[in-house]
């Protein structure tokens, strides 16, 4: 049997599959943006933003569904969790889609991230993070208990709303946000350089960080996501500073756009306050482990059985598709379907180098099936393309991939 | 409160309308509001200028054509391009600023919601209204525009299909619709076409044919054919649209439309003509549908204005008007389902995507 996991938080919606076969190997991932934040009437989630929840849930039961998975578990955790209306916002997806969310306290948040990234713990001295919107946790890999684990009922949306008057912090607003997270670490007894030598940051903003700074600094996604202290700093004064900072935003995480200047400030604070160099961010966090304590038979929530429809994944149609820099057909599919991690998917024809222009001059001139007048046409041009020197492309350097 | 109304991108029916909705809920609405109208879209608002629109500036706009604020494309790519005295971006929030709005209606397309979002991001209230003939902005059903599109390219097509069905040929008719084909789609089973090319189903020339070939051996006299700009052929669909773009412009043509015709007429030998409605597609009065549209998305911006809920654009939900967060759309486009409803019932009826299915 395939078991899934969608969890809630608030800026996306993610999900797992994987078989309850002994090996529980992660068999599909999938991602969707969704601007929780910008649907808030308070404390309060919107009818709206009940609406747009449950449409997605929806739509990510189907993909569970089409993926094999027959039983479906929701978590939230800290992004529903303190919501005011958050038992109205159960009732309402489970009318809709049929679900019910399991809303994770605190300290499961904590230990699902620790066994979801055992595997960090062969590293030197490692700490695990994880920036949540309403949450922040961070919990010692070389130990393994609930209790040793940092948790604090803050996140980066509070530290927006607390610090930050428009969307990018000013110089006085990213002092006033250190200043708050010193304090709170320190009350909590987190302990400070030289403790730790290897920092896992796991969570959706923990990616959203990445990608914005894998863009900048052009890194290889074929590599191990890591982000080093050096460059990142100037990638927070970009952020803070730069004319082009709303672009970059846009371009990578148009859904963290109210928490990303407080989530580069608190990172950068970790930074400093753990004394490494780099970061490594893992891909696994709260749903990878929670679906393997389901597995393992450790955490009983609610699940709803779900099946396959026979016309396949609805809103197709509405696939999103970024085109921000791009190329228009350069484009980023938000919803990959292949098994693994969704990454970005460049399509074919961007892994194809400038050799592929020809194939494709080819290929396409082909296409009249050699009518005589095609035939004649294409020799003239073949010849004149041969002669031509080929353009240079404009604009930005493509994604490496 | 100071509102600023800008219209961006390419016109289409139901702009003024638009325009007239947001005006007259303000008045009616706000007390001393103050509304200014921002010429020639974002590039008015770079260059920071604008002026007054009252009362009797919104009489007489619900069916007038185009856009009293005129408009212009304005590059997304180029907005946050350092140039002399800042990014456009930058001069776009110092003027929004300087002119002391309280929030910035943006009426335009998938480009306009782009740059709507960088605006937000930089601090500016802003509220956008989905406006486009193709109908392909994310996350709303249905653009302002696209309705009336869709009627004019259907009487266009009935028009051309009596001269089509009178000579016995098989015409291929070029709509607008470069990376959705939704219009094509609409019109195209509105008007009864035989054949329908849109760019989310990649054809194949030897099913075209195939199929032409078949209604002339049935006895059928002519066939028409839909065909939107950015329909491409299966083997150049994985390719990247800049490296179609340059095969094309080598080949002296912008779109497949008038290369398939050829090909068409050589390989079924039936007389074939192709005819490319262009810019008659996007001008002229809104339809009634359009009007009211245009109404009750003007009306719920502005509504949304009142409540102070920025960063967001009005969208369609089933028979709703509501709101989507810029953030979410932007950047995003809404393409036909190649699985959907719509196209599995044109195929049930007998209309050909001229793919090998």
């Amino acid at each position: 049997m395939k078991y899934s996991v969608i969890d809630v938080s608030s800026s996306s919606i993610s999900m797992v599959v994987a078989a309850n076969d002994g090996a529980n190997e992660v068999l599909f991932k999938e991602r969707a943006a969704i601007s929780l934040t910008h649907y808030f009437e308070g404390n309060t989630l919107s009818q709206r933003g009940m609406e747009k929840l449950a449409a997605l849930l929806d739509h990510m039961k189907a993909i569970a569904a089409a993926e094999g998975a027959e039983r479906c578990y929701v978590i939230s955790t800290a992004a529903l969790r303190h919501v005011a209306n958050s038992a109205q916002i159960a009732a309402y997806v489970r009318e809709k889609t049929g679900l019910a969310v399991n809303f994770i306290d605190e300290p499961t948040e904590a230990y699902c991230d620790y066994i979801a990234n055992l595997s960090y713990k062969r590293c030197e001295r490692p700490v695990l993070i994880d920036l949540g919107g309403k949450s922040i946790e961070i919990c010692d890999l070389a130990k393994s208990e609930k209790a040793e684990m940092f948790g604090f009922e803050f996140g980066l949306v509070d530290l927006s709303r607390k610090f930050v008057g428009n969307i990018y912090p000013t110089e006085s607003e990213v002092k006033a946000i250190r200043k708050y997270l010193e304090k709170k670490f320190d009350g909590a007894g987190v302990p400070g350089a030289g403790t730790y030598a290897t920092a896992v940051l796991v969570g959706a903003a923990a990616m959203a960080v990445y990608d914005i700074y894998a863009d900048f600094v052009k890194a290889d996604p074929a590599e191990e996501k890591v982000i080093e202290y050096r460059k990142f700093k100037k990638l927070v004064k970009r952020l803070l500073e730069g004319a082009d900072r709303s672009r970059l935003i846009l371009k990578n995480a148009p859904e963290k756009v109210y928490v990303i200047g407080a989530a580069v400030v608190a990172l950068k604070a970790i930074f400093k306050r753990f004394g490494v160099e780099r970061i490594v961010v893992s891909e696994s966090g709260v749903k990878e482990g929670y679906l393997r304590l389901v597995l393992e038979g450790r955490e009983t929530g609610e699940y709803v059985e779900i099946v396959a429809e026979s016309h396949g994944i609805p809103e197709a149609a509405e696939r999103p598709v970024a085109d921000l820099d791009l190329p228009a057909d350069d484009v980023v599919q938000t919803v990959p379907k292949k098994r693994g991690r969704p990454k970005k998917v460049v399509s074919d024809a961007t892994r194809q180098s400038s050799a592929s222009k020809a194939a494709a001059k080819k290929t396409a001139v082909k296409r009249a099936e050699k009518t005589p007048a095609a035939e004649t046409r294409e020799i003239t041009q073949e010849k004149e393309r041969n002669e031509a020197p080929v353009p240079k492309r404009r604009g930005r350097p493509r994604k490496n991939v | 409160m100071k509102f600023g109304i800008l219209t961006s991108g390419g016109d289409c029916a139901g702009l003024n309308a638009v325009i007239r909705a947001i005006g007259l809920y303000l008045l009616n609405n706000v007390k001393n509001a103050q509304i200014v109208g921002i010429p020639e879209g974002y590039a008015g608002l770079i260059r920071g200028e604008s002026y007054s629109l009252n009362r009797e500036d919104f009489e007489g706009l619900l069916t007038l054509g185009g856009t009293i604020l005129r408009t212009r494309r304005t590059p997304f790519k180029r907005m946050t391009v350092l140039e002399e005295g800042g990014t456009r971006l930058s001069r776009m929030v110092a003027n929004y600023k300087k002119m002391g709005l309280d929030c910035l209606f943006t009426l335009g397309g998938a480009g306009t919601h782009k740059t709507a979002a960088l605006l937000s991001m930089e601090g500016c209230n802003v509220i956008g209204v989905p406006k486009t003939i193709d109908n392909d902005i994310y996350g709303t059903d249905v653009t302002f525009g696209f309705r009336t599109a869709v009627e004019v390219v259907t009487d266009a097509f009935d028009r051309i299909e009596t001269t089509t069905r009178s000579h016995s040929r098989t015409m291929l008719v070029e709509v607008m619709g470069n990376k959705a084909g939704w219009l094509t789609l609409h019109s195209g089973i509105a008007a009864g076409a035989h054949m329908i090319l849109i760019p989310e189903i990649p054809f194949n020339l030897d099913a075209v044919c195939d199929f032409v070939n078949a209604r002339i051996a049935a006895g059928e006299t002519y066939t028409m054919i839909a065909v939107a700009e950015g329909a491409v052929l299966d083997g150049e669909a994985r390719f990247k649209k800049e490296e179609r773009v340059f095969v094309r412009t080598e080949l002296g043509e912008s779109t497949v439309t008038r290369h398939l015709a050829e090909v068409v007429g050589e390989r079924t030998g039936q007389e074939t003509r192709y005819s490319v409605l262009g810019y008659l597609q996007r001008g002229g009065t809104p339809c009634a549908y359009d009007r009211l549209l245009c109404t009750r998305l003007g009306g719920y911006a502005a509504k949304l204005a009142v409540e102070g809920r920025f960063g967001v654009t009005a969208a369609v939900n089933g028979n709703n008007i509501t709101f989507n967060a810029l953030p979410d759309i932007a950047g995003k486009y809404k393409f036909v389902d190649p699985h959907g409803e719509e196209v599995a019932l044109a195929r049930g009826i007998g209309i050909s995507f001229g793919d090998r299915t």
